[in-house]
């Protein structure tokens, strides 16, 4: 797909480079002449972004302040302190059932694992396909999966009578004509629907997920709606909640290990969370959000007490 | 709706918060023609306001042109993010990898061969262009002092970054599959 670099008119083009260059030193009428420009014709926009777009992956902005060491292969090192633990087992206990939990049975015949090294993707016998990230483990059956771990994306050939479902830990997901994607580990359980709707613990709950709906179990059966752009942007709210809540979705949506000082784990927060699947950036945005320290200490990243008001 | 609980919760720099409010109409004017769409815009605009209120106490001399800045690069950001999903989306019928948010093995090896690639066309650019663009982009130094360091007009200093430009812009045009 690079119809992205398609003719560009050589005037235009020195035109958005011309525009790209002056950028520092532009004052509010020259911004507001660039937008103009613009505006003229959608072969100008498409030409700035073939110059500025290509400009700033040749040279990416570092993100200051945050170690950018954070985009290694996922280690597993889960362990949080003490206090954190029993911070999130006092939470469960208050939450708990607001969800019912549903043992999941297994009734396919003759299921097959599918374990994904590097990504993959399968088409099962129905036309159903699932993509999987590296490191997920599937067991597919018949109008069946259970994403056993990792995070797969599910595009589902839908038949009404057969409702495709996928299991994930203790948790079933219906489709209803959909993609969409579901991670399991041990930071719990996320569903993000990209197309159609599907429901969530058909059996108990229902939840109806449409396009544009997220959510996450987190240990302990709480539950944690958001919303994910088009971009696959996910978009947390939280009003009131503990940052360790917080935390704890954002470690299950990056796919990241994130812990939280003990002694700011049960403050309330307040904001919106955007995780854009740049981790780096996107803690920066946390920590000048939240005013905590957000760092990463090699092992996972961490939200502390800022206790250098000059961070 | 969630504007609401951001632009309750942070606090920001008078200055800048001022001329946000001041601006907005003309950073969404911005953000629409580069992003095409007036909901992303109005999007992106919420994005732009978080960081607005997250920063500390700035001394601008301009902020609306500053705010401007912003909103332009964070379209760009945008686009970027944009077309890295569309490309993900397209490989999903090939190759299937849309699950994964990192970037796979083979895309990354892409991604630094057209660092590479990048790399040698400026190599290979006349010793003046190469030295203009090193300092323009890498160290960042304002054209102004590149024209007096090279001893040259600031006019002469634009038209190498301008021909710098066009002869990486040729390498993304035709080298981009290889």
């Amino acid at each position: 797909m690079t119809d992205i670099a398609t003719h560009i008119d050589e005037a235009v083009l020195d035109a958005a480079i011309a525009w790209h260059l002056r950028q520092e030193t532009m004052d509010a009428a020259d911004w507001a002449a660039f937008t103009a420009w613009l505006e003229a014709d959608a072969a100008h926009a498409r030409a700035y972004d073939a110059v500025s777009l290509a400009d700033a992956t040749r040279h990416p902005a570092a993100v200051p302040a945050i170690a950018a060491n954070d985009d290694e292969a996922p280690v597993r090192w889960w362990r949080r302190g003490r206090g954190v633990a029993l911070a999130a087992g006092a939470l469960a206990a208050a939450i708990a059932g607001a969800v019912g939990l549903r043992e999941a049975g297994l009734r396919s015949p003759a299921p097959v694992t599918i374990a994904a090294t590097t990504p993959r993707a399968v088409t099962l016998g129905d036309g159903t396909r699932i993509a999987l990230a590296a490191g997920a483990r599937v067991e597919a059956g018949a109008r069946s999966a259970t994403l056993e771990s990792g995070r797969a994306t599910f595009r589902v050939t839908h038949d009404a009578d057969h409702p495709f479902t996928v299991r994930a830990g203790a948790w079933e997901i219906q489709d209803v004509g959909t993609v969409f994607a579901v991670t399991h580990d041990s930071r719990g359980v996320d569903v993000s629907v990209t197309e159609g709707a599907v429901l969530f613990d058909p059996r108990d709950s229902r939840i109806a997920l449409a396009a544009g709906d997220a959510l996450s179990v987190l240990p302990g059966n709480r539950v944690i709606r958001s919303r994910v752009a088009p971009d696959q942007t996910r978009i947390l709210t939280f009003t009131g909640q503990p940052i360790l809540i917080a935390a704890e979705t954002i470690a299950l949506v990056a796919g990241r290990d994130v812990r939280v000082d003990q002694r700011i784990a049960m403050t309330p927060f307040t904001g919106v969370i955007r995780l854009t699947g740049d981790t780096p950036r996107d803690m920066a945005h946390l920590a000048r959000l939240t005013g905590m320290r957000v760092s990463n200490e090699g092992v996972g990243w961490i939200i502390a007490p800022s206790t250098d008001p000059a961070r | 709706m969630r504007v609401d609980t951001a632009e309750t919760q942070v606090m920001a720099a008078p200055g800048l918060v001022a001329a946000y409010r001041e601006q907005r109409a003309q950073l969404l004017r911005l953000l629409a023609a580069r992003l095409g769409s007036a909901a992303d815009a109005e999007d992106a605009l919420q994005d732009l306001w978080l960081r607005v209120a997250a920063n500390p106490q700035l001394e601008l001399a301009n902020p609306a042109a500053y705010l401007m800045r912003m909103a332009n690069n964070l379209a760009t950001d945008r686009r970027i993010a944009a077309q890295r999903r569309a490309v993900l989306e397209t490989d999903w019928a090939a190759s299937g990898d849309v699950a994964t948010d990192r970037p796979s093995p083979e895309r990354e090896l892409l991604a630094r061969d057209a660092l590479r690639h990048a790399d040698r066309v400026i190599a290979a650019m006349p010793e003046r262009m190469r030295l203009a663009y090193r300092l323009f982009r890498i160290d960042q130094v304002p054209q102004r002092e590149i024209a007096t360091r090279l001893d040259i007009s600031v006019s002469a200093v634009e038209k190498l970054l301008q021909r710098a430009y066009r002869r990486l812009h040729a390498l993304a045009d035709g080298g981009d599959d290889d």
